[in-house]
């Protein structure tokens, strides 16, 4: 089996599953991600994302306790694996080892 | 009030619908939390509408999917395993594999091409931006003739039409020379054309437009390799005279027409030209006849029903009976051009019926390979009995066993359809000479093949793989293991039986039928017309009514041996084309006129021809008086004008058209056929007029041709300097009548022979299974004295007994087809039972070499050899 790699969107939605913790179900994950990075998503779009993360043994799900609210409605919620936390981390240093090769002094007045 | 806060219920239900349940809870409290969100924020209706849009996008392959493959891993790795299966299959049992795929491959090379064909045919002049508002004019005379002229009164009044977006004249007439610098050429798919016909069809324009390049006489737009051919230079400007009588100037040039259009034009000469040159073709006051290439086209506004403008030019034929030839018109839409065949077509004709038969033969080639499939997989099931078995003692479910087995059918499906491909690929540009049609000129790969390939490959994999997959995954795993397959076998014997029977009947009808077919293109080819076309050449005149050229070139041929004999007339007894017809006038004629053929006939005419004078005399050189204007008519006319002997008719004045001298009948010739043998004989007229001898024929010394042919090129060019010299054989000519059977029996005889082919492919696979499965019955047999010829008829006693059962279903449904086939020709061979019979034994013998040869080295084994191992 190859190295498995993550999307743009795969990633941020795995970092929200990461921020949100124990709170991390699809209506949390959309506004978490409207007010963090000030983008607007589908609903359908996060689920399908979450499905196919926890397809790849990044995150895993469970069905959370009855509540008045959501017409008495299960949160599925979801929560980082270590091998989630691992490949957070790999991206991360990847990103910071490439940032590092560009050059930086670069003098920006003409 | 709480009921106004529910979400939209039809959304809830949509998703419910195609949502997977382990999902549903989640994602529905997802959204109804949002919509409560939604409510408090930007109000109910807001909320309800984006409740339903967000529940909708759920509706994507990530989500409903997920209920299919529940567990897509296992699945996956199954169908691997079922790919590697079918690949060890297909190694392990090499010859069956071997088999299976070249009948299936030839079936789908056969169905392909066919679909190819039919594709092509289909795709005449559909390809226009409105084809779907254009027509054809198509004129019916008095007697419900249909013809393909259109006066030039009826273009007028189409034009002035309220309800005609454009209304055009176009007319075929090549040229017998054209001149470009100094040097005769010949220019064939020539057309007088008007700018808006141009417009309507979609051509492509390299240089010049509708509007300027051919609004004005005397102008020409050429096609883009005859402009190459005839000015490599560059054409734009460049004059060409035209048949020794004027120059035109080329104002354009188009890109080649595509070749799925009637409409090949390659020198197209602006239309106002005709008014100059042959106004009679083209004048705007005729609604009488004419020449049947002077088609009408017209473009009605969208919206606009045919059958108003019918019934609008119905009433102008009404208004214009006196000197108008045509009782009404009907307007032919522009898909349906290629197929009809009153038209005097500017390309070729496709009658329907030939598409559709090939079509059908495809298929049954395609239906034959399929069931070879199936035998030889039902022949299989026994080997593969424990593999199945063994599956399903390990949990295998039913289904998963089906899907196996359909997953190995569509591997062989596939590489079938890869070679098949590659054969259609190759072999199109042949089967465009059998058919005489130009699909390998079209694109053939596009998406629409790829599409029928797809659709076809899933159909037989489905079709093929269907009985196998419930047989084999039905078997018991216990009585397998027990070795108890015999009650099974049984029943898969007698359909394999049935299969078989199906098979060869099919196959059997196709021979017989192409047989028939073929005995009735020999017939049409050798019998007898009533003239002698042996040795003939014909030659266009360009000079019709120049009797001195004429003559002198008659004088100077006839000095040589080559050549034996010469004449001239309309047109030689029986053409394909120029066809004159002829109202007739007599008291003896129902309504006291009729319409005959009229023939232009030389004094020499019917010695030359052979045809026999019945009763007066022969044309002879003083008969041209004025005075005394004569006439002779052929034994049909003679019936038609009600006299009982040809006798009786000599001396007989019929009055012609509208003059108002009447012509004496002073000779009677009997009948010949002037039309293909598929028409009836019809009454004809023959009048010695010098100026309307349009052709001349020579009768040739046939072990001498080449002399000949140099000696008439000779004569012929120094009489016509400024014409292009071309010959060509009545012989020849004469088989284009039978263009659409040649075709029909060419193709019968190719996918006959294929599907014969398959069926053998298929009986020898079933024979040498038997012949494994009883290699030791027939050691043992041996061993205890059995001869080789008892064995032989042991082994393949069984199969030829059902081919015979399939020639006996087979002869009736092809004597039944093969009738229909003939009455529609109105000179036919009878029922030749001979054909069956030789059909009978051709797939016999087919079917006898397979099996024999597979029986023979099986009941030839040494006994101790087939004995031996265990």
């Amino acid at each position: 089996m190859g190295k498995e790699y993550l999307g743009e969107f795969e990633e941020l939605v795995l970092t929200m599953v990461g921020i949100l913790q124990e709170d991390a179900y699809g209506n949390a994950i959309v506004s978490e991600i409207k007010e963090r990075a000030g983008r607007d998503v589908l609903l359908s779009a996060v689920h399908v994302t979450l499905y196919r993360l926890e397809d790849k043994g990044l995150i895993k799900s469970k069905m959370g306790g009855a509540t008045n609210a959501r017409g008495g409605r299960r949160k599925r919620i979801f929560t980082i694996t270590n091998a989630g936390l691992a490949m957070l981390r790999a991206i991360k240093e990847m990103r910071t080892d490439l940032w590092k090769l560009i050059p930086q002094l670069k003098i920006a007045g003409r | 009030m709480s009921r106004q806060k529910d979400p939209p219920r039809l959304a809830l239900r949509f998703l419910k619908w195609f949502c997977p349940s382990h999902l549903y809870e989640g994602i529905e409290g997802d959204l109804l939390e949002a919509f409560d969100v939604d409510v408090e924020q930007v109000g109910l209706y807001k909320a309800r509408r984006r409740f339903a849009y967000q529940a909708v996008r759920f509706f994507r392959p990530g989500i409903i999917l997920r209920n299919t493959f529940a567990s897509p891993f296992i699945q996956r790795a199954m169908l691997k395993n079922f790919i590697v299966v079918a690949w060890r299959n297909t190694v392990r049992n090499r010859t069956y594999a071997a088999l299976n795929i070249a009948g299936l491959a030839l079936g789908l090379a056969t169905f392909l091409m066919m679909y190819l064909v039919v594709r092509f045919e289909n795709s005449f002049d559909r390809y226009h931006k409105d084809a779907d508002r254009m027509y054809q004019v198509i004129s019916y005379d008095k007697f419900n003739e249909p013809t393909s002229h259109v006066p030039g009164a009826v273009i007028k009044f189409l034009r002035e039409n309220s309800g005609v977006e454009s209304a055009s004249a176009a007319l075929a007439w090549p040229p017998n020379v054209i001149k470009v610098r100094n040097e005769n050429l010949q220019q064939e798919h020539a057309f007088y054309v008007t700018p808006e016909f141009m417009k309507t069809l979609d051509i492509k324009w390299i240089a010049g437009s509708p509007d300027k390049s051919l609004s004005a006489p005397y102008q020409v737009v050429l096609d883009e390799p005859t402009a190459h051919r005839l000015f490599p230079e560059g054409a734009m400007g460049k004059t060409i005279r035209v048949d020794n009588a004027y120059d035109v100037t080329v104002t354009g040039i188009i890109q080649k027409v595509p070749v799925n259009s009637e409409f090949q034009f390659e020198f197209i000469i602006s239309y106002k030209t005709v008014d100059r040159y042959a106004s009679w073709q083209s004048n705007e006051n005729n609604w009488g006849g004419g020449d049947s290439s002077h088609h009408g086209y017209v473009m009605l506004k969208e919206g606009v029903e045919a059958a108003d403008l019918e019934a609008q030019l119905r009433k102008q034929a009404e208004l214009h009976k006196e000197h108008g030839q045509y009782a009404y018109f009907k307007l032919l839409p522009f898909s349906e051009i290629h197929f009809t065949e009153d038209n005097d077509t500017y390309n070729y004709i496709t009658p329907h019926w030939l598409p559709d038969t090939l079509f059908y033969i495809g298929l049954f080639v395609l239906v034959i390979a399929c069931i070879n499939f199936v035998n030889l997989a039902t022949v299989q099931s026994v080997q593969r009995s424990r593999e199945i078995a063994v599956r399903k003692i390990l949990g295998s479910s039913r289904g998963a066993l089906v899907c196996q087995f359909f997953v190995e059918t569509a591997v062989i499906v596939l590489m079938a359809e890869i070679i098949a491909g590659g054969m259609a690929t190759l072999l199109v540009g042949h089967m465009d000479y059998l058919l005489s049609t130009h699909v390998a000129s079209a694109p053939v790969w596009n998406g629409n093949t790829f599409g029928f390939l797809l659709l076809t490959g899933l159909a037989v994999t489905f079709a093929s793989g269907f009985y196998p997959a419930l047989i084999l995954s039905g078997f018991q795993p216990m009585s397998v293991m027990r070795n108890k397959l015999a009650a099974l076998s049984a029943r898969g014997i007698s359909l394999r039986q049935a299969l078989v029977v199906f098979q060869f009947g099919i196959a059997q009808v196709m021979v017989i039928c192409m047989l028939i077919a073929l005995k009735q293109m020999q017939y049409f080819h050798t019998q007898n017309l009533g003239f002698d076309s042996k040795s003939v050449i014909t030659i266009d005149m360009p000079d019709s009514g120049d009797e001195m050229k004429r003559e002198h070139l008659r004088q100077q041929l006839l000095k040589h041996s080559a050549i034996k004999d010469v004449t001239f007339g309309l047109t030689s007894p029986s053409s394909t084309r120029n066809w004159w017809w002829w109202t007739i006038k007599h008291p003896n004629l129902a309504n006291g006129a009729a319409t005959f053929r009229l023939q232009f006939v030389d004094t020499s005419y019917f010695r030359f021809y052979k045809i026999p004078v019945v009763a007066g005399r022969m044309f002879q050189a003083n008969d041209t008086s004025k005075t005394n204007p004569v006439v002779m008519i052929n034994e049909q006319a003679v019936a038609a004008l009600g006299f009982a002997t040809p006798e009786e008719a000599i001396g007989t004045k019929l009055g012609e058209g509208d003059n108002v001298e009447l012509r004496t009948v002073i000779g009677v010739v009997k009948n010949y056929h002037s039309q293909s043998l598929k028409a009836d004989i019809v009454p004809h007229l023959y009048s010695f007029r010098k100026s309307n001898f349009y052709l001349a024929s020579f009768r040739i010394d046939p072990l001498s041709a080449k002399e000949a042919i140099a000696l008439i090129g000779k004569y012929w060019t120094q009489e016509f300097p400024d014409n292009y010299f071309k010959y060509a054989f009545l012989d020849s000519d004469l088989r284009t009548f039978y263009e659409d059977e040649n075709k029909f029996s060419n193709m019968l005889t190719t996918f006959a022979g294929v599907g014969i082919f398959i069926g053998c492919l298929g009986l020898y696979g079933l024979v040498s299974f038997v012949c494994t499965r009883r290699t030791k019955e027939i050691g043992i047999r041996k061993v205890l004295g059995a001869s080789i010829s008892s064995i032989l008829l042991l082994l393949s006693g069984n199969f030829l007994v059902l081919v015979t059962v399939a020639f006996a279903v087979a002869a009736p449904i092809a004597w039944y087809v093969m009738q229909q086939f003939l009455e529609q020709y109105t000179n036919h061979i009878e029922m030749p039972w001979s054909a069956f019979a030789v059909a009978g034994a051709i797939t016999f013998i087919m079917a006898v070499m397979p099996v024999g040869w597979q029986s023979l080295r099986a009941s030839r084994a040494n006994p101790s050899d087939s004995l031996k191992y265990e």
